[in-house]
Protein backbone atom coordinates (compact mmCIF):
# COMPACT_ATOMS: atom_id res chain seq x y z
CA UNK A 1 0.00 0.00 0.00
CA UNK A 2 1.28 3.21 -1.29
CA UNK A 3 0.43 6.92 0.50
CA UNK A 4 -0.56 9.77 -1.20
CA UNK A 5 2.30 11.58 -0.18
CA UNK A 6 4.74 8.91 -1.35
CA UNK A 7 7.24 9.61 -4.19
CA UNK A 8 8.03 6.18 -5.11
CA UNK A 9 6.54 3.32 -6.79
CA UNK A 10 8.44 -0.12 -5.07
CA UNK A 11 11.27 -2.01 -8.00
CA UNK A 12 10.08 -4.83 -9.42
CA UNK A 13 5.73 -3.57 -8.93
CA UNK A 14 3.78 -5.53 -11.19
CA UNK A 15 0.56 -3.17 -10.88
CA UNK A 16 -0.40 -0.27 -9.97
CA UNK A 17 -4.10 -0.44 -8.79
CA UNK A 18 -5.56 3.24 -8.10
CA UNK A 19 -8.73 2.10 -5.55
CA UNK A 20 -12.14 4.07 -5.55
CA UNK A 21 -13.16 6.35 -2.62
CA UNK A 22 -13.82 10.31 -2.82
CA UNK A 23 -9.83 11.74 -2.85
CA UNK A 24 -9.63 15.17 -1.34
CA UNK A 25 -13.75 15.18 -0.89
CA UNK A 26 -14.33 15.52 -4.68
CA UNK A 27 -13.40 18.94 -4.21
CA UNK A 28 -12.38 20.91 -7.71
CA UNK A 29 -13.66 18.24 -9.79
CA UNK A 30 -13.22 14.66 -8.86
CA UNK A 31 -10.00 13.45 -9.00
CA UNK A 32 -8.57 16.87 -9.74
CA UNK A 33 -6.39 17.20 -6.58
CA UNK A 34 -5.42 14.04 -6.02
CA UNK A 35 -4.00 14.11 -9.75
CA UNK A 36 -1.76 16.73 -8.03
CA UNK A 37 -0.53 14.31 -5.36
CA UNK A 38 3.08 13.13 -5.04
CA UNK A 39 2.75 9.87 -5.44
CA UNK A 40 0.45 10.55 -8.97
CA UNK A 41 4.41 12.10 -10.85
CA UNK A 42 5.69 8.42 -9.54
CA UNK A 43 2.20 6.60 -11.36
CA UNK A 44 2.43 8.54 -14.66
CA UNK A 45 6.57 7.66 -14.60
CA UNK A 46 5.45 3.72 -13.88
CA UNK A 47 3.02 4.35 -16.62
CA UNK A 48 5.68 5.74 -19.36
CA UNK A 49 7.97 2.68 -18.86
CA UNK A 50 4.87 0.53 -19.83
CA UNK A 51 3.89 -0.15 -16.62
CA UNK A 52 0.12 -2.28 -15.57
CA UNK A 53 -1.93 0.33 -13.88
CA UNK A 54 -5.69 -0.03 -13.49
CA UNK A 55 -7.98 2.69 -12.23
CA UNK A 56 -11.28 1.85 -10.13
CA UNK A 57 -13.92 4.10 -9.86
CA UNK A 58 -11.92 7.68 -8.18
CA UNK A 59 -8.92 5.47 -9.71
CA UNK A 60 -9.96 6.08 -13.19
CA UNK A 61 -10.81 9.75 -12.41
CA UNK A 62 -7.87 10.15 -11.02
CA UNK A 63 -6.04 8.65 -14.37
CA UNK A 64 -8.60 11.13 -16.45
CA UNK A 65 -6.82 14.10 -14.34
CA UNK A 66 -3.34 13.07 -15.30
CA UNK A 67 -3.99 12.13 -18.70
CA UNK A 68 -2.69 8.92 -18.61
CA UNK A 69 -6.25 8.12 -19.75
CA UNK A 70 -8.30 10.52 -21.98
CA UNK A 71 -11.80 12.06 -21.51
CA UNK A 72 -13.63 13.22 -18.26
CA UNK A 73 -16.00 11.98 -15.85
CA UNK A 74 -18.76 14.50 -15.08
CA UNK A 75 -21.46 14.37 -12.65
CA UNK A 76 -24.45 11.56 -13.54
CA UNK A 77 -26.76 12.93 -16.06
CA UNK A 78 -29.77 12.27 -13.27
CA UNK A 79 -27.55 14.41 -11.10
CA UNK A 80 -27.94 11.59 -7.99
CA UNK A 81 -25.05 9.13 -6.47
CA UNK A 82 -26.03 5.41 -7.90
CA UNK A 83 -25.14 2.70 -6.14
CA UNK A 84 -26.34 -0.68 -7.32
CA UNK A 85 -25.22 -3.84 -9.70
CA UNK A 86 -24.99 -3.12 -13.25
CA UNK A 87 -25.03 -5.09 -15.92
CA UNK A 88 -21.41 -4.64 -18.34
CA UNK A 89 -20.85 -5.84 -21.62
CA UNK A 90 -17.10 -6.52 -22.35
CA UNK A 91 -15.76 -4.93 -25.63
CA UNK A 92 -12.88 -6.20 -25.45
CA UNK A 93 -11.38 -9.28 -24.15
CA UNK A 94 -7.64 -8.89 -25.67
CA UNK A 95 -6.04 -7.34 -23.15
CA UNK A 96 -4.06 -8.81 -19.68
CA UNK A 97 -7.34 -7.39 -17.74
CA UNK A 98 -10.19 -9.17 -19.76
CA UNK A 99 -8.60 -12.13 -21.26
CA UNK A 100 -10.69 -14.40 -19.40
CA UNK A 101 -13.39 -13.33 -20.87
CA UNK A 102 -15.11 -13.46 -23.84
CA UNK A 103 -16.11 -10.55 -26.12
CA UNK A 104 -19.78 -9.49 -25.56
CA UNK A 105 -19.97 -11.54 -22.42
CA UNK A 106 -22.45 -9.61 -19.97
CA UNK A 107 -20.97 -9.28 -16.58
CA UNK A 108 -22.59 -7.57 -13.21
CA UNK A 109 -20.40 -5.49 -11.43
CA UNK A 110 -21.43 -3.05 -8.82
CA UNK A 111 -21.21 0.62 -9.73
CA UNK A 112 -21.25 3.35 -6.73
CA UNK A 113 -20.65 6.68 -8.13
CA UNK A 114 -21.82 10.39 -8.18
CA UNK A 115 -20.18 11.47 -11.40
CA UNK A 116 -19.24 8.59 -13.44
CA UNK A 117 -21.15 10.05 -16.75
CA UNK A 118 -17.94 9.74 -19.17
CA UNK A 119 -17.07 12.35 -21.70
CA UNK A 120 -14.56 12.88 -24.46
CA UNK A 121 -15.16 14.93 -27.82
CA UNK A 122 -15.89 13.20 -31.51
CA UNK A 123 -12.61 12.67 -32.60
CA UNK A 124 -11.64 11.19 -29.14
CA UNK A 125 -14.36 9.17 -29.13
CA UNK A 126 -13.44 7.90 -33.11
CA UNK A 127 -9.86 7.00 -31.73
CA UNK A 128 -11.14 4.77 -28.66
CA UNK A 129 -13.13 2.93 -31.08
CA UNK A 130 -10.96 2.57 -34.17
CA UNK A 131 -8.06 1.42 -31.43
CA UNK A 132 -10.48 -0.87 -29.49
CA UNK A 133 -9.72 0.67 -26.63
CA UNK A 134 -13.50 0.71 -25.37
CA UNK A 135 -13.04 -2.21 -22.74
CA UNK A 136 -16.21 -2.09 -20.80
CA UNK A 137 -19.69 -0.78 -21.79
CA UNK A 138 -22.97 -0.20 -20.02
CA UNK A 139 -25.89 -2.60 -21.03
CA UNK A 140 -28.38 0.52 -19.51
CA UNK A 141 -26.00 3.75 -19.20
CA UNK A 142 -27.08 4.63 -16.13
CA UNK A 143 -25.07 7.78 -15.54
CA UNK A 144 -25.17 8.65 -19.07
CA UNK A 145 -21.70 7.73 -19.99
CA UNK A 146 -20.93 8.72 -23.83
CA UNK A 147 -21.53 5.57 -26.25
CA UNK A 148 -22.62 3.38 -22.76
CA UNK A 149 -18.38 3.69 -21.72
CA UNK A 150 -18.09 2.23 -18.60
CA UNK A 151 -14.33 1.53 -19.01
CA UNK A 152 -11.34 2.48 -21.26
CA UNK A 153 -7.79 1.78 -22.17
CA UNK A 154 -4.81 3.50 -22.87
CA UNK A 155 -3.14 2.82 -25.99
CA UNK A 156 -0.45 0.25 -25.13
CA UNK A 157 -3.45 -1.50 -23.62
CA UNK A 158 -1.94 -1.80 -20.19
CA UNK A 159 -4.18 0.83 -18.40
CA UNK A 160 -7.80 0.20 -17.59
CA UNK A 161 -9.63 2.86 -15.96
CA UNK A 162 -13.76 1.69 -15.14
CA UNK A 163 -16.14 3.40 -13.21
CA UNK A 164 -17.55 -0.36 -12.24
CA UNK A 165 -16.28 -2.07 -9.42
CA UNK A 166 -14.66 -5.95 -9.83
CA UNK A 167 -13.44 -5.93 -6.76
CA UNK A 168 -16.76 -5.85 -5.14
CA UNK A 169 -17.91 -8.56 -7.46
CA UNK A 170 -15.61 -11.49 -6.01
CA UNK A 171 -18.22 -13.45 -3.15
CA UNK A 172 -21.36 -14.52 -3.96
CA UNK A 173 -21.97 -14.10 -0.41
CA UNK A 174 -22.39 -10.45 -1.00
CA UNK A 175 -23.58 -10.54 -4.54
CA UNK A 176 -22.37 -11.30 -8.26
CA UNK A 177 -18.80 -12.92 -8.75
CA UNK A 178 -17.85 -11.71 -12.08
CA UNK A 179 -15.35 -9.08 -10.99
CA UNK A 180 -12.89 -12.31 -10.17
CA UNK A 181 -11.72 -13.06 -13.70
CA UNK A 182 -10.35 -9.38 -14.31
CA UNK A 183 -7.92 -10.42 -11.39
CA UNK A 184 -7.55 -14.26 -12.41
CA UNK A 185 -6.72 -12.95 -15.84
CA UNK A 186 -3.86 -10.03 -14.59
CA UNK A 187 -2.55 -13.04 -12.38
CA UNK A 188 -1.81 -15.27 -15.40
CA UNK A 189 -0.76 -12.65 -17.75
CA UNK A 190 1.33 -10.25 -15.52
CA UNK A 191 3.16 -13.25 -13.81
CA UNK B 1 17.23 48.05 -8.41
CA UNK B 2 14.51 45.68 -8.05
CA UNK B 3 11.02 45.99 -8.67
CA UNK B 4 8.56 45.93 -5.70
CA UNK B 5 6.13 42.90 -5.22
CA UNK B 6 2.65 43.74 -5.25
CA UNK B 7 -0.53 41.78 -4.52
CA UNK B 8 -2.64 41.69 -7.84
CA UNK B 9 -6.24 39.88 -7.51
CA UNK B 10 -7.93 37.82 -10.15
CA UNK B 11 -11.09 35.81 -10.76
CA UNK B 12 -11.29 33.22 -12.51
CA UNK B 13 -14.67 32.07 -14.30
CA UNK B 14 -14.99 28.62 -15.38
CA UNK B 15 -17.94 27.04 -17.48
CA UNK B 16 -19.08 23.52 -18.91
CA UNK B 17 -18.02 23.54 -22.71
CA UNK B 18 -21.73 23.91 -24.34
CA UNK B 19 -21.43 20.41 -25.85
CA UNK B 20 -20.67 18.97 -21.97
CA UNK B 21 -24.03 18.19 -20.54
CA UNK B 22 -24.91 19.83 -17.65
CA UNK B 23 -27.47 18.35 -15.25
CA UNK B 24 -27.19 20.78 -12.33
CA UNK B 25 -28.28 23.80 -14.91
CA UNK B 26 -30.73 22.02 -16.54
CA UNK B 27 -32.12 20.98 -13.24
CA UNK B 28 -32.36 25.18 -12.01
CA UNK B 29 -34.20 25.57 -15.69
CA UNK B 30 -36.34 22.90 -15.04
CA UNK B 31 -37.34 24.75 -11.24
CA UNK B 32 -38.11 28.18 -12.93
CA UNK B 33 -39.99 27.02 -15.25
CA UNK B 34 -41.83 25.45 -12.90
CA UNK B 35 -42.45 28.78 -11.14
CA UNK B 36 -43.43 29.88 -14.15
CA UNK B 37 -40.55 31.74 -15.40
CA UNK B 38 -41.08 30.61 -19.09
CA UNK B 39 -39.04 32.99 -20.60
CA UNK B 40 -35.57 31.49 -19.13
CA UNK B 41 -34.63 29.63 -22.15
CA UNK B 42 -31.56 28.27 -20.41
CA UNK B 43 -29.40 27.77 -17.36
CA UNK B 44 -25.88 26.78 -17.28
CA UNK B 45 -23.63 26.79 -13.68
CA UNK B 46 -20.42 27.52 -13.37
CA UNK B 47 -17.71 28.09 -11.10
CA UNK B 48 -15.99 31.37 -9.70
CA UNK B 49 -12.10 31.85 -7.86
CA UNK B 50 -10.63 34.34 -6.68
CA UNK B 51 -7.18 34.42 -6.00
CA UNK B 52 -4.51 36.83 -4.87
CA UNK B 53 -1.28 36.42 -6.45
CA UNK B 54 1.78 38.28 -5.02
CA UNK B 55 4.14 39.42 -8.00
CA UNK B 56 6.66 42.13 -9.22
CA UNK B 57 4.62 42.92 -12.31
CA UNK B 58 0.77 42.94 -13.21
CA UNK B 59 1.97 40.86 -16.55
CA UNK B 60 3.92 38.17 -14.93
CA UNK B 61 0.39 37.54 -12.61
CA UNK B 62 -1.36 37.35 -15.21
CA UNK B 63 0.79 34.59 -16.95
CA UNK B 64 0.88 33.22 -13.64
CA UNK B 65 -2.79 33.05 -13.13
CA UNK B 66 -3.20 31.40 -17.00
CA UNK B 67 -0.75 28.48 -15.95
CA UNK B 68 -2.54 27.69 -13.18
CA UNK B 69 -5.89 27.54 -14.57
CA UNK B 70 -4.50 25.28 -17.61
CA UNK B 71 -2.89 23.61 -14.99
CA UNK B 72 -5.66 22.90 -12.46
CA UNK B 73 -8.45 24.74 -11.94
CA UNK B 74 -9.66 23.92 -15.39
CA UNK B 75 -10.06 20.49 -17.25
CA UNK B 76 -9.58 21.65 -21.05
CA UNK B 77 -11.58 18.70 -21.78
CA UNK B 78 -14.51 19.27 -20.21
CA UNK B 79 -14.39 23.08 -19.19
CA UNK B 80 -13.45 26.65 -20.62
CA UNK B 81 -12.29 30.00 -18.64
CA UNK B 82 -11.85 33.19 -18.44
CA UNK B 83 -9.66 35.43 -16.18
CA UNK B 84 -10.89 38.64 -15.06
CA UNK B 85 -8.62 41.68 -13.32
CA UNK B 86 -10.22 42.46 -10.01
Amino acid sequence: MLWHKEVKIPEKTDLVILPGGFSYGDYLRCGAIAAKSPIMSAVNDFYLKGGFILGICNGFQVLTETNILPGALITNRNQKFICKEEEIIVQNSNTVFTSLYENNQNLSYPIAHHDGQYFIDKNGLSELIDEERIAFKYKNNPNGSIDNIAGILSQNKRVLGLMPHPERAVDKDIGSTSGIKLFKSLLKSIR
Amino acid sequence: MTEESKVFTFKVEIMLRSEVLDPQGETINQSLKNNDLNNVLNVRQGKLFELQINCSNLEEAKKQVESICKDMLANPVIEEYKIFEA
